[in-house]
């Protein structure tokens, strides 16, 4: 009976091997194995979404996603999307817009946002913010959040 | 000048931030390191009889555990960063790891550093700990009777007790035409900052303990040297961007467990909190009982106030007596009242240790002061906006302790324009009923005088006109350290990209103070300006003599010096290798200092102890469901007079930040303590606004350039969540005709104060 | 040291054959938004996690003539993509519009959201009220459950230790009004204060045919019989709608914790209850 489990997936474009524990978070696995530090740990059981990460394109709460449950699937954080066209666009728009404060939520919002407006061409400022309602932020009491996100979406028009 | 001062810039650190490339606490490890973690009481009174930590020693893995017997001094008193010794009475004991008694729940017995953060929890399990539970002391009123519970060893559980007194309030009263009681009551409230508390602590090949950690005040590595019982040069501390900070990394979080666990194993050690640790033990919001009078005559002019504040210490000292004595000199708020009686008390109890909270003492009291004038207002018949047109201070009026103001006042400004903006009331169907609301706040920046605060900022010019900045500032999310980056491109003529700043380290940049009391732009960015000032000024005149002109018709703009009314320009690289050859130093390090007072006597507090008041208003629109009591807000607007708005974008930011943050303070958030055990144990409990419960905040910034700060700016950070939750009790009057005055207004409490029993 | 293994079958035999064999300690993972936080607050310590996630058996959403049959995998996102549901169930789209938030929804499933058996599992009030059967494997057979018995207290079911369930179904009738409304303390990532969800047939302006259900209300998320056996036969004038708020006020059997005390959530199920029966007949509020 090993505690290992073996797994293999895909991380930010790179083929990865590796054993994980039953329990591990994917989270845990990207911080201490792989030393991937984008993806943040600020509450460990899904409640603020500093972890997010997509998994097989879709945005998740790394922190309660098993790591072996990643195995054979397709991982993907804010470091291993630099060079998207969408993220770099929404990146600018938070910069510009100052919707970056502490930053210790914005890779989080920013994948979110990004994987939001891949599906959806004109969403409302309320579309925006129900998008956005799994990824805490205690700086900017959001506007410029979603003041940021709007003006990616409407240069996307 | 180059003319970068009031423009939205985007910050310096927004980039990396965006990209997910700041190293934050948690981020950075270092070879061989251990994980560490804390053993915390699981009674919230008890007495320790024996702890046994001899199977935890034996788990491989593990390299040590410590209790209070291993600390070199365990018993210390609270400091945060001043390096004036006020003496006892404001400075109270805390020990690092419990003795003798614990004193709530939560509090560390125990560390243990470990090969893995697994092995680490595992060797807390084994740790066997017998406790005496003893009855404790949960409220604050109960506490500081007579014969109550004794919190500690052999302290009174009353802290501190203040006295304002001006004119004669109790006559005043008698000859008022209307008397407006009330008590008031505020919640225990957690900052919930998304990065808990975090370091990685190692020795260096000098002997000096390294401590990189997320924290507010990097001067604790006085308090930790103290601990540890070396020099204050052992210790260094080195801070981290922060996740988010409000208050709560403001007293020592990992430190000296971090020190105490290096010291033993000689390997570097990390320490993160879970969130479920930072809720339970790291401070809170002062909870506050405040009973309020207020006697006004039939025009609507306030004669009289009394007031009465009880706080909630919690188990240990910490910040509460200066939190209380915020408290105090802002209870009267920003009104000129002739006649005022104002007690204060802090307490100890078996709750969790309050201490710092963006608002510092100063919102809870605006809570009751606001309810009491709207209340004063709609029993008049008067409008809110000219109850406070009437009563609102000015320049030259006096305040409660006999200071009287000497800069300009925008008030009731900011009530009346916020009023405006907000515009007529949405119209909504039954059962939603719409109301409105408007509240005024002023709150300090910069420290209480007595402390005499002091910044240092070091600016050195490169031989290549690129700039490098070093300022001891915790940058905690608010922008401090790419303001003081704007203010160096503005005095020095080049681009803010030309500038790279050092922030927050004890041992390699000057001694800036904390970033508390939102006194870094003021402290920090004056120094910072006083050391650009003086590094410009002997470019000014190395270019003038090169140039044959007066300095004072020479500019520095876009890496050049220009002459006024020519087209003559001189590129900065060649006057900094002019004064380079000649030896000049190309270097400046400034220090501030605030304005200083003596400490104020307790029983009779008289005078100015606080720099100066930010003053600001909120008017909100709330919508009130009549049959649930759930309230929506659904529009906010923010006025305030910022002085002078340094980045337009953070100064917006704060306005934003702040009002949503207190929104939460309002409507959700609660710290539960049901005799000292924490119900809202995790971020699914303590409920705090997401973006679907935020609305948008228009800010309306006034610029009257009268503030302390650089180029007349005053502080924001804490003031800028003053006054929201007022606002929304009033507009929530305003809709429903119930007033709510304890926080937060839950739909429960609501509909209660509507229906009585359901 | 304790251990934890995990197992990640591809096969709905081999996971069944798991799960008869490893009996105790075995728990299931499909999505793990409750497992992982149940492991860290140390209320479950399984010696096997088996996951289920690959199994393809228990994925798709299929609506054939009157039967909806909705998979054990399907995402709670998934479910809000679904042109069936948001046709046939549109009660169900709406309760998956409220629930948790949109990163969950991406990795909570259907069956994990029943098998969790939270008094306040906001899938399991749509499905009650759409009158749900659950379909039930195990190494020795299938069974069927009406969703009515499924739950049994906080955390418990009639699931036996070796069976998962495979889909719920519910019969495909569009003909009935159909509402949910969810009562939390905030906007997102909010637990259900109360739920409730209502399904009506209104015939000769009389009520017909009537399903109500809540959720957080009850140690298990509960079908409002009393309700719904006073709407039968009613017309629903202001007078019977204000008296069906106080049948189910009195019907529902809550407690009081940090978020509210009981007699709240019972005024509140009454309130829920008027709305959602005004929004099903079209009433428009929300």
């Amino acid at each position: 009976m090993t505690e290992g489990y073996a797994i293999e997936l895909t991380v930010n474009g790179r083929q990865v091997s590796a054993e994980v524990r039953a329990d591990e978070t994917l989270l845990e696995f990207l911080r201490t194995q792989l030393r991937i530090i984008d993806a943040k740990s600020g509450c460990g059981k899904g409640d603020c979404g500093t972890c997010t990460v997509l998994l097989d394109g879709l945005p998740v709460k790394s922190c309660i996603v098993l790591a072996a449950s990643a195995d054979g699937k397709d991982v993907k954080t804010l470091s291993g999307m630099q060079n998207e066209p969408l993220v770099k666009a929404l990146q600018e728009s938070f910069v510009t817009h100052g919707a970056v404060q502490c930053g210790f939520c914005t890779p989080g919002m920013i994948l979110t946002a990004a994987s939001y407006l891949n599906e959806h061409k004109n969403p409302s400022r309320d579309d925006i913010r129900r998008a956005l309602s799994g990824n805490l932020c205690r700086c900017t009491g959001y506007k410029k959040i979603v003041d940021a996100t709007q003006a990616v979406a409407r240069r996307n028009e | 000048m180059s003319g970068v001062i009031g423009k939205p810039m985007p910050r310096h650190d927004a980039w990396a931030k965006a990209r997910g490339d700041v190293v934050y606490a948690d981020d950075f490890s270092l070879p061989g390191m251990l994980y560490g973690k804390v053993l915390r009481s699981r009674y919230p009174a008890a007495r320790i009889l024996s702890i046994d930590t001899k199977k935890a020693e034996a788990l491989p893995g593990v390299h040590a555990v410590l209790t209070a017997k291993d600390v070199p001094n365990n018993e210390t008193v609270t400091k945060f960063g001043q390096s004036r010794d006020v003496g006892s009475g404001f400075e109270g004991m805390y020990r690092v790891l419990a003795d003798k008694k614990v004193r709530f729940m939560g509090e560390a017995v125990a560390l243990v550093a470990a090969e893995t953060e697994r092995i680490a929890q595992e060797a807390l399990e084994l740790i066997e700990v017998d406790y005496e539970p003893l009855p404790g002391v949960f409220d604050p009123e109960e506490a500081a009777r007579p014969g109550a519970y004794p919190v500690g060893e052999s302290e009174s559980n009353v802290i501190a007790r203040y006295r304002i007194r001006r004119g004669d309030a109790d006559e005043a009263l008698r000859h008022a035409d209307v008397v407006i009681e009330g008590t008031y009551r505020v919640p225990f409230v957690d900052h919930a900052y998304l990065e808990p508390e975090s370091g990685v602590a190692w020795l260096d090949e000098n002997g000096v303990i390294n401590i990189r950690v997320s924290t507010q005040v990097i001067e604790h590595f006085r308090g930790v040297a103290a601990v540890l019982g070396v020099p204050h040069n052992k210790v260094r501390i080195i801070g981290t961007f922060a996740g988010g900070g409000f208050g709560g990394k403001e007293d020592i979080t990992v430190e000296t467990y971090l020190a105490l666990l290096v010291r033993k194993t000689g390997r570097p050690c990390k320490m993160t909190w879970t969130r479920e640790e930072s809720i339970l033990s790291h401070s809170k919001r002062h909870p506050y009982v405040m009973r309020y009078t207020t006697g006004a005559m039939a025009d609507g002019k306030i004669v009289a106030l009394k007031a009465d504040l009880i706080s909630d210490a919690g188990a240990y000292v910490y910040l509460s007596p200066w939190v209380l004595m915020y408290s105090a000199v802002n209870a009267t708020g920003p009104y000129e009242v002739d006649n005022v009686d104002i007690t204060a008390m802090t307490v100890l109890t078996n709750n969790t240790f309050t201490s710092a909270n963006r608002g510092f003492g100063a919102i809870q009291p605006n809570f009751a002061y606001e309810s009491q004038m709207d209340e004063l207002a709609r029993r008049l018949g008067i409008d809110p906006l000219e109850i406070r047109r009437i009563n609102c201070i000015k320049k030259g009026s006096t305040m409660s302790t006999g200071w009287k103001i000497d800069r300009y006042v925008a008030l009731p400004e900011v009530a009346e324009r916020a009023r405006e903006a907000l515009g007529e009331p949405t119209s909504m169907p039954a059962p939603w009923k719409v109301g409105i609301g408007v509240a005024v706040g002023m709150m300090s920046y910069g420290r209480l005088m007595f402390l005499h605060d002091t910044s240092r900022s070091h600016v050195r010019v490169e031989m290549d006109g690129s700039v490098t900045v070093r300022c001891g500032v915790p940058d905690i999310g608010g922008g401090q350290s790419s303001s003081l980056c704007q203010i160096v491109a503005e005095e020095l003529g080049v681009d803010m990209s030309n500038v790279n700043i050092y922030v927050s380290d004890t041992a390699l940049t000057p001694l800036a103070g904390t970033t508390t009391a939102t006194r870094q732009l003021y402290m920090s960015g004056n120094a910072t300006l006083k050391a650009a000032r003086e590094l410009r000024g002997r470019l000014l005149s190395k270019a003038a003599e090169m140039l044959g002109v007066s300095s004072d018709r020479l500019d520095l703009k876009e890496g050049s010096v220009i002459v006024e009314g020519e087209t003559r320009r001189l590129p900065l690289v060649k006057v900094i290798a002019a004064c380079a050859n000649e030896g000049q130093e190309l270097f400046s390090e400034a220090q501030f200092n605030a304005p200083f007072c003596e400490v104020p006597d307790l029983s009779d507090i008289k005078g100015q102890i606080f720099p100066d008041f930010t003053f600001g208003a909120h008017a909100v629109e709330v919508a009130v469901d009549t049959e649930t009591g759930m309230t929506r807000v659904l529009r906010i607007v923010s006025c305030y007079d910022v002085g002078r708005a340094i980045n337009p974008l953070s100064a917006e930011g704060q306005l934003e930040g702040g009002a949503i943050y207190c929104m939460g303070y309002a409507l959700m958030e609660e710290v539960v303590m049901d005799r000292g055990i924490t119900r809202t144990p995790s971020l699914s409990e303590y409920l705090i606004p997401t973006s679907a419960d935020a609305p948008d905040v228009t800010c309306i910034m006034l610029e009257y350039g009268d503030g302390l700060g650089p180029y007349g700016a005053k502080g924001l950070g804490e003031p800028s969540c003053n006054s929201i939750a007022p606002a929304i009790t009033n507009a929530i009057y305003d809709a429903v005709g119930v007033r709510i005055k304890s926080l937060p207004a839950t739909p429960e409490k609501v509909l209660r104060a509507m229906k009585g029993d359901l | 040291m304790y251990k934890m293994r995990y197992a990640a079958p591809r096969t709905l035999t081999e996971a069944l054959r798991l799960l008869g064999e490893e009996r105790e300690g075995v728990y299931v993972v499909a999505g793990s938004t409750n497992v992982l936080p149940d492991l860290r607050a140390k209320k479950i310590r399984p010696s096997l996690l088996l996951s289920i996630e690959k199994l393809g058996e228990l994925k798709g959403i299929h609506a054939d003539g009157d039967v909806v049959t909705v998979g054990a995998l399907t995402t709670i996102n998934e479910l809000l993509a679904s042109r069936d549901i948001e046709l046939n169930a549109g009660i169900l789209h709406q309760a998956a519009q409220r629930f948790a938030d949109p990163l969950v929804r991406n990795r909570a499933t259907i069956g994990g959201n029943l098998a969790n058996a939270s008094p306040a599992a906001d899938s399991a009030v749509p499905l009650l009220a759409l009158d749900a059967v659950l379909d039930i494997c195990s190494a020795r057979g299938e069974r069927e459950v009406p969703l009515s018995s499924f739950f049994t207290g906080p955390g418990k079911t009639v699931l036996e230790r070796d069976e998962l369930i495979r889909a719920v179904r519910f019969p495909s009738d569009s003909e009935n009004q159909k509402a949910f409304i969810k009562f939390g303390l905030r906007e997102a990532m909010a637990i259900s204060l109360v739920s409730v969800g209502v399904e009506l047939r209104i015939q000769k302006d009389e009520v017909a045919y009537a399903r109500v259900a809540f959720g957080a209300v009850a140690p298990t998320p509960m079908r409002g019989f009393r309700t719904e056996e006073f709407l039968v036969g009613k017309k629903l004038t202001a007078e019977v709608l204000d008296e069906a708020r106080q049948v189910a006020s009195r019907e529902v059997r809550p407690i009081s914790d940090v978020r509210a005390t009981e007699s709240y959530r019972r005024h509140i199920s009454g309130v829920l209850l008027g709305r959602a029966i005004k929004m099903a007949l079209g009433g428009g509020m929300s």
